[in-house]
């Protein structure tokens, strides 16, 4: 009984937490920050959307590239999906091409050179951002909490 | 129809040459960084202060950019006009 009020502490942290990463400035709406929201939350995005325009949705390489794509999943769990989608797409053009001829390979997204490095550092430092984000959500919060309790 | 076109320019990359201009592609992603990171500063987001402190920190992270490309430009330069001269 007397582990109640920290144990909602813990999971209101959380609950803002998995918002701020679901999606991005979704901790500081829930803490009634709107503007802090909006303005991270449209940064965000576009960074990741410029990230994708540049270097296609084949810069999520959660095989070849799984540095780079720790730091891309901080933007939202829709990277996951993306990562997996883009995954499962060059592995079956692999094996098509396997199947067929060497000689006319099967692409799934393939994506090199410049447009790939900068489209895994848009897409990498908008996650950075994110992550940013989430632990300054997570610890106005906790701020928050502390001084509700301090005036009770 | 629209929508699809908008959505097939996200499945292939674009061309992006190997030249010096695409060094301008650091600005947005520093534009980018000062807003989040001076977003989290903040006490209270106001429009014109916020963004006064935003180009302040866009400024300085582009000025120091600069001086270090200026230093690894000097730095390339003497290792390959000076150090040869020096050991011929």
């Amino acid at each position: 009984m007397t582990k109640g009020p920290k144990n909602k502490d813990v999971l209101f942290l959380a609950v803002v937490g998995l918002a701020a990463w679901a999606i991005p400035g979704g901790g500081y709406f829930l803490l009634g920050q709107f503007r802090r929201a909006l303005v991270v939350s449209v940064t965000i995005l576009l960074t990741l959307g410029i990230g994708l325009y540049i270097g296609s949705i084949g810069v999520i390489d959660s095989v070849g590239a799984k540095p780079w794509y720790i730091a891309q999943v901080m933007n939202s769990p829709a990277v996951i999906l993306l990562g997996n989608h883009v995954a499962q797409a060059n592995d079956e053009a692999a094996q098509l091409t396997k199947q067929r001829d060497s000689s006319d390979p099967v692409n799934g997204y393939p994506v090199f050179g410049r447009a790939n490095e900068m489209g895994q550092i848009y897409t990498s430092i908008a996650g950075l951002l994110n992550l940013l984000c989430i632990v300054n959500a997570v610890y106005l919060a906790h701020l928050g909490r502390h001084a509700q309790e301090a005036t009770d | 129809m629209q929508g699809m076109l908008y959505l097939a320019t996200f499945l292939t990359p674009e061309n992006i040459g190997t030249v010096p201009a695409s060094i301008l592609f650091v600005l947005p992603l520093t534009i980018a960084i000062s807003v989040v990171y001076k977003a989290t500063k903040v006490h209270s987001i106001q429009p014109k202060a916020f963004a006064k402190e935003c180009a302040v920190l866009f400024g300085s992270i582009v000025v120091f950019l600069g001086v270090a490309a200026i230093i690894l430009c000097l730095v390339a330069w003497f290792m390959n006009e000076k150090i040869p001269a020096l050991l011929q």
